[in-house]
């Protein structure tokens, strides 16, 4: 077995079709184990498909997806003990007290780590006596990811787990899955479009547009390879520029605004000598990358 | 802003249960329309067809107006609501209370025939029967609530059984138009005060949150991921969570790697409403003693139609149409259940081994809660063979029923999708049973062996494929 | 001084969040503030400090010991090294921030004599400040 196999998740030219629309469109993405991955897309970009498919929720119609090893759709007792999710439309038994559903929750798992869900809950006031059918959204939130934490798994999967919770606990949330999550053993997947979220606690990002994987790489190495160059020249530019990996252009007479997929020196120096221009490298942050690259859709 | 009202009026036609009764409808009173004198039986089915005609319209009107108000744009959207009501309570008043007389003008006169005697219509009467029970179903299609449901529809039995005969002819008849006069009252007095209500409802009220019966996509649409917790928000009551025997969960034992018996009654305790079944069986036992005991079987009056036949079909109908309405709340958790661990296989395994449990279970209490009045006027009937080989048939309609309700469940679609094929799946299966003990001469014929074995061996391939399919249907 | 503390990252800026902290503890070991001898601080406490991921501080902290400005110490962590602080150094970690006021400078049509004019009294002022 290849260690890409043996990855906590792993998809292989998976497609899903509802109808005529394909809502993942031939993915093929890797997830190390210990890593921390960001996964970015706009609205209906495909990221929920994406995660229950990785999850054996949904069943794509060609590919394979694989979870440690294991085909998706046929998980053991035991891989499944091994992950935790938090889907986007948290759903729990309404008439359940919280104390009563945790008690439940863990009535199936192999471990349960009473320690950890306590201080959670107390840490995010969430009372044991309150039924969950009256919580708020953020509250619901909040006890889902307890839930999904609780038999410490070593796969984490979360579906915009940040979307309802306010700035506040949104920071708790987050340092949380600093502290749980992203110790180097466990594995985190969240989708999000909440990009400031994925900055901190990411260390590789995957972006989905319109069903196929946009980008799959660290985070680092993306913020250092996109760039927006400011092309000052002393005559008019051609419209139509011929620089390699450009996402995005914007020229008007002496001036551009380019937006490259790999810059490098020599790539600059090519420009300058070209242009008979000076050239101001803008570093971009993970919004404008992800704007840029959605640009020319 | 004419035009407003006109629109309004258009989104009924939407509405594929709209256009089918406006096409039957439409036929009635062109029959109506059409024949001047018409004899005894031919007129009657149509005073019944008619009369479902308007009781069908007040459910369809009034979950149309229903799903109008109870968002958040007719709050927000100044001009929203008093339209909306009013198009809605014009339609309500023309295609009940209007067909209704519109019928009862036109069929003021029966004559005899066949053997039966000339009928008087008197209009106010008929059209007060048909209007009270419009206002119960208007009510039931407004309230969604389980309890006010079974309710009406325990009234709605009485009012049907043969006891209530002489009251509903004399109310048609014209010979107790006191009675009618109450009724009419009370009917339209009932339907003004939910056109109140709904003219103040808002998200506090419990009501506001149950639609899912109808045309959950566009809910879901309209207002996101809220609604199903909301509409969940509806379930968190005392009574609820005493129904649930929700204590139980706090005695629970981990289950991890248990036998599929242990694991199925341990889903249970998240999926059943524990308490209920034998409270359903109570219900029934009561309300038939009752009758009973009005119908004179304590005078030594009973025969065993009454008193086999119609409680074992009850325990035969009734547990389905209430699995029918719980189970698809299923669905909604079923995503994060299935990730729990255990295989697919098992997984699908324990919620079929706890489900049919669930199904035995309301049939075994709804049936001995029916039994009741026999169990008191005749006990020694209940152990005779005709008793035991129909309980083993409808033992056995139980697996089909399951089997089938498993099969269509599989697509997941509306509860309404889910509902109407599950009510003509109980209904083939009650056709049956009435079918087999057939009751000329007032006696009660055995049912075959035979066709007990038949369902039996219809089921086992209907509920193994499935099984089959859902082990390939998507959980999310 | 607690040189956690002073560190100071913006996650959501194009900079790499571990380019970051290696320019800060670059800087400050090349400034002094951070002597030889003394040890960096955990990287448990920098990721809990700044609300990090651990591994971008293990990331930073592995690319100063490459670079020999810092040396790992079995049990005991991460201690700048005794290294001579030349001219060089300090001067190669002021660099990429120049090149971005010269590119500035350029798009603003500033005259260099300009901007050195705006700069040196800043430059004083700082310098008093430290003292």
């Amino acid at each position: 077995m290849t260690t890409a196999n043996n990855s906590p998740i792993a998809l292989a030219g998976v497609r899903k079709q509802y109808g005529a629309k394909a809502a993942l469109d031939g993915v093929d993405l890797v997830i190390p184990a210990g890593s921390v991955v960001g996964l970015l897309g706009q609205n209906a970009a495909g990221k929920t498909t994406l995660i229950k498919t990785a999850l054996g929720l949904i069943r794509p119609t060609n590919g394979e997806a694989t979870i440690f090893g294991e085909p998706s759709w046929d998980l053991s007792a035991a891989t499944k003990a091994r992950i935790g999710y938090v889907p986007q439309v948290i759903t729990l038994y309404p008439w359940m007290r919280i104390r009563q559903l945790i008690k439940y929750t863990a009535s199936f798992y192999p471990r349960w780590n009473d320690g950890l869900v306590t201080k959670l809950l107390t840490t995010w006031d969430v009372g044991g006596e309150d039924k969950v059918g009256i919580l708020s959204v953020g509250t619901l939130q909040k006890l889902a990811i307890v839930l999904a934490l609780g038999h410490e798994p070593d796969l984490l999967v979360l579906d915009e787990p940040a979307a309802s919770l306010d700035p506040g606990a949104r920071r708790d949330f987050l340092r949380t899955l600093l502290e749980v999550a992203a110790d180097g053993r466990r594995t985190v997947l969240f989708s999000t479009h909440i990009t400031s979220d994925l900055e901190r606690v990411a260390d590789r990002v995957a972006i989905l547009r319109a069903g196929k994987i946009a980008y799959d790489g660290a985070l680092d190495d993306l913020k250092d390879s996109v760039k927006r160059l400011h092309i000052t020249a002393t005559a008019p530019l051609p419209v139509d520029l011929q620089i390699p990996g450009v996402v995005k252009s914007q020229v008007e007479g002496n001036e551009a605004l380019i937006s490259v997929r790999d810059v490098s020196p020599a790539l600059i120096e090519q420009i300058r000598r070209n242009y008979a221009a000076t050239v101001g490298v803008q570093d971009l942050n993970l919004e404008d990358i992800f704007l840029e690259l959605h640009h020319h859709a | 802003m004419r035009n407003r009202y006109a629109q309004i009026a258009l989104t009924y036609t939407d509405r594929w249960s709209m256009r089918a009764w406006l096409i039957l409808t439409a036929m009635l009173v062109a029959w109506l329309a059409l024949t001047r004198q018409a004899n005894f039986s031919e007129r009657l089915p149509m005073l019944m067809l008619g009369g479902t005609a308007c009781v069908f319209a007040a459910t369809i009107v009034t979950s149309q107006v229903k799903e109008q108000i109870a968002d958040p744009r007719s709050a927000l959207t100044p001009g929203f609501r008093t339209p909306h009501l009013i198009v809605g309570g014009v339609l309500l008043t023309a295609t009940t209370l209007g067909l209704a007389s519109y019928i009862a003008w036109r069929s003021a006169h029966i004559e005899g025939g066949f053997g039966w005697p000339a009928l008087r219509i008197w209009p106010p009467g008929y059209v007060a029967i048909v209007m009270i029970s419009a206002a119960a179903m208007a009510w039931m299609g407004y309230l969604q609530s389980p309890p006010f449901i079974f309710c009406v529809m325990a009234l709605g039995a009485v009012f049907v059984m043969p006891i209530s005969e002489p009251l509903n002819w004399q109310t048609i008849s014209g010979r107790a138009p006191v009675t009618a006069c109450v009724m009419l009252a009370l009917a339209l007095a009932s339907l003004i005060a939910l056109w109140w209500r709904m003219a103040l409802l808002n998200e506090e009220m419990r009501e506001y949150h149950r639609l899912d019966s109808f045309s959950p996509n566009l809910k879901l649409s309209m207002t996101g991921d809220r609604f199903y917790r909301r509409s969940a928000a509806a379930e968190v009551g005392w009574f609820n969570e005493w129904l649930r025997g929700a204590g139980r969960i706090d005695r629970a034992r981990n289950v991890l790697g248990a036998s599929l018996m242990r694991r199925a009654a341990h889903w249970r305790l998240a999926i059943s409403f524990a308490r209920a079944n034998p409270l359903f069986g109570a219900l029934f036992g009561m309300m038939l003693l009752v009758m009973d005991y009005f119908g004179g079987l304590h005078e030594g009056k009973g025969e065993q139609g009454v008193l086999i036949a119609v409680p074992i079909l009850i325990g035969l109908v009734v547990p389905m149409l209430i699995a029918g309405c719980t189970w698809p709340r299923r669905w909604y958790t079923l995503a994060q259940d299935a990730l729990r661990p255990a295989t697919r296989r098992q997984f699908l395994a324990e919620q079929g081994a706890a489900m049919g449990w669930e199904l035995m279970s309301l049939w075994f209490w709804i049936t001995v809660g029916a039994l009741l009045p026999t169990i008191w006027y005749r006990p020694h009937w209940l152990l005779s063979a005709t008793t035991l080989a129909m309980l083993a048939l409808t033992a056995a309609e139980q697996v089909l029923l399951f089997a089938v309700f498993v099969w269509i469940a599989r697509y997941r679609g509306t509860l309404f999708f889910t509902w109407t094929l599950t009510l003509l799946a109980v209904a083939a299966a009650g056709f049956l049973f009435v079918h087999e003990i057939g009751h000329a001469d007032d006696r009660l014929r055995i049912p075959s062996p035979l066709v007990i074995a038949a369902v039996l061996v219809v089921a086992l391939p209907v509920l193994v494929d499935a099984y089959r399919r859902w082990l390939r249907t998507d959980l999310d | 001084m607690q040189p956690a503390i002073a560190l100071d990252v913006r996650p959501n800026s194009g900079v790499p969040i571990y380019r970051q902290l290696v320019e800060q503890l670059r800087a400050q070991v090349a400034g002094r503030r951070l002597a030889a001898g003394e040890f960096l601080p955990s990287v448990r406490t920098v990721a809990e400090h700044l609300q990090i991921n651990p591994m971008t501080v293990s990331k930073a902290y592995s690319l100063l010991e490459r670079e020999g400005v810092v040396e790992f110490v079995r049990g005991q962590g991460m201690r700048v090294t005794t290294q001579p602080t030349n001219g060089k150094v300090r001067r190669e970690a002021i660099r990429p921030l120049l090149e971005q006021v010269a590119a500035t400078a350029k798009q603003l049509s500033l005259a260099p004599e300009q901007v050195i004019a705006q700069l040196k009294p800043m430059l004083e002022e700082n310098d008093d400040h430290r003292k």
